[in-house]
């Protein structure tokens, strides 16, 4: 299969860091086209800023993120991102932040692209709603609404949905893999939590940490949908966790 | 019970009012330094009936509000453009923290020699201690609030300008107008004290009204404009304060957001 992504980075330091070493150094990898892949990682590894250069957010680096064929070098619509918090901007309504999402020359506003995202995640009635008046739930919906106006090539998702609990989550992850499938997204996920990486993806890379480099990498063959208390999913998922249990 | 719901705030001043009254019937104060306040009041009453003393009162009004104005104007669009643009920054920071530094006495001269004593100096004074105070409070509050979505706003390819509008002035525009009251607070007793003390015969003003009671010697005039003074001091900083709270009906979620989240 075509990789859309390919990451190549060969050493990224903070400036104001400079005495602590690289925190990532010699990375590379690839996500093939509509596939998922995940990042594993220890928290404070630098997956969120593996992130942020992929998603031309960060520029301190040396090495080269192509997407497609072409470089990376800015943040655009091709590449977006689910945030762990979900982002929304609290002086705009819950439509105000979906329609911000769309391309101004395609006035999303009027050609109701912003109504059906809303619908697709069963908001429709929350459109005139103010985002502090919304569940954790309602959130992560909305934050994918906003995926929906304008579907990304590439999605990146950095422990989404991470407040909320697991019975909630497990429902929009579920819902965000239907989104990824449908709308034929690419997706690269990082997170520290084994059961969601092989939930939501079909290669994961264990990382370590300063530097961040790859130790090892799980294709996960398991059907969909997926279930995390059937046997294969939790044998994988032991075997994962063991490898990263004696990764330093 | 009834108690809680009487305005207690109201006991305060009513008792310094009496006070007053009594010390001045007693004649502790002398008669051509004080008034009683009734008959300050009634005095009042007959000065705002014949609109003399409302003519002063728009004029300083206008002067404050075209200073403000003018600063708000300027500290906004300095702060905006200094927030979000790291040469702007390098080059002006420097310069503009330095003048804010400045105290207000110190411009008086240097407006003077530039403007004269004439509006210009009037209303350049309030347009001074407006701008430095709203343009730090914008440049502040859209480096730490508006940052997090200005990323976002990349993402969706927004352009400058949709930028400031969508996200860095909604970001700012609670803070901007705590400054716009800090800055009516300190223009209005700047206005007052430049009417009263540096004022060409005839150029109006309350301040200038409250002047020429005092040097005649109409102690009822001069204390009417003091209350009126007051008064509507308090009235605008209220108008302004209830604004804010409309215009900030989300500011709930972005506080509880970036308590929970920073």
């Amino acid at each position: 299969m075509n990789a859309l992504l390919k990451v190549n980075i060969e050493s990224m330091r903070y400036p104001d860091q400079q005495d602590q070493g690289d925190l990532i150094q010699d990375l590379s990898f690839s996500v093939p086209e509509f596939t998922t892949t995940s990042l594993l990682g220890p928290s404070g590894c630098g997956k969120t800023t593996l992130l942020r250069i992929i998603a031309g957010l960060e520029t301190h680096f040396r090495g080269q993120v192509l997407l497609g064929d072409r470089e990376v070098l800015r943040p655009s619509r091709q590449i977006q991102v689910v945030f762990q918090d979900s982002r929304l901007i609290p002086w705009k309504t819950v439509g105000g932040n979906v329609w911000f999402a769309g391309a101004e020359e395609n006035a999303s506003q009027t050609d109701g692209s912003m109504e059906r995202a809303l619908e697709a995640v069963g908001l429709q009635g929350r459109r005139d709603s103010w985002p502090r008046t919304l569940s954790g739930g309602e959130e992560g919906r909305v934050a994918l609404a906003r995926v929906l106006v304008q579907p990304p090539r590439l999605l990146l998702l950095d422990e989404p949905f991470k407040d909320l609990d697991i019975v909630l989550k497990s429902k929009l992850e579920a819902y965000l893999v239907d989104v990824l499938q449908k709308n034929q997204i690419t997706g690269l996920h990082i997170s520290h939590r084994v059961e969601d990486a092989v939930f939501l993806s079909d290669t994961v890379h264990c990382v370590s940490a300063r530097p961040m480099r790859i130790s090892r990498t799980f294709q996960i063959e398991l059907p969909r949908p997926r279930r995390r208390r059937d046997r294969g999913f939790v044998e994988l998922t032991d075997q994962i966790l063991e490898h990263a249990s004696v990764v330093p | 019970m009834q108690y809680h719901r009487i305005n207690v705030s109201w006991v305060v001043p009513l008792l310094l009012l009496l006070t007053w009254e009594a010390a001045t019937r007693l004649g502790c104060l002398g008669v051509s330094q004080s008034a009683p306040p009734t008959a300050v009041i009634k005095r009042l009453v007959i000065l705002l009936a014949t609109g003399n003393l409302l003519k002063h009162l728009a004029l300083s009004l206008l002067r404050l509000g075209s200073g403000v104005l003018i600063g708000a104007l300027l500290g906004t669009a300095s702060g905006v453009v200094l927030s979000s643009s790291r040469g702007a920054d390098r080059l002006f920071s420097g310069t503009i923290q330095f003048l804010a530094g400045v105290p207000l006495v110190v411009w008086m001269p240097l407006w003077i020699i530039l403007l004269g004593t004439g509006e210009g100096f009037k209303i350049g004074l309030a347009t001074t201690a407006t701008y430095f105070l709203v343009h730090i409070h914008t440049f502040v509050a859209s480096r730490t609030v508006a940052v997090r979505y200005i990323e976002l706003a990349d993402i969706y390819e927004k352009t400058y300008l949709q930028k400031i509008f969508h996200i860095v002035l909604p970001a700012a525009i609670a803070s901007i107008l705590t400054a716009v009251r800090i800055s009516i607070a300190i223009g209005w007793i700047v206005i007052f004290f430049v009417e009263y003390a540096a004022s060409r015969e005839g150029a109006g003003g309350i301040g200038w009204f409250v002047a020429d009671a005092r040097q005649v010697g109409r102690v009822e005039d001069e204390f009417a404009g003091l209350i009126l003074l007051g008064v509507l001091g308090f009235s605008i900083d209220y108008l302004v304060s209830r604004a804010q709270r409309r215009i900030s009906l989300w500011s709930d979620s972005m506080e509880s957001a970036l308590a929970a989240r920073s």
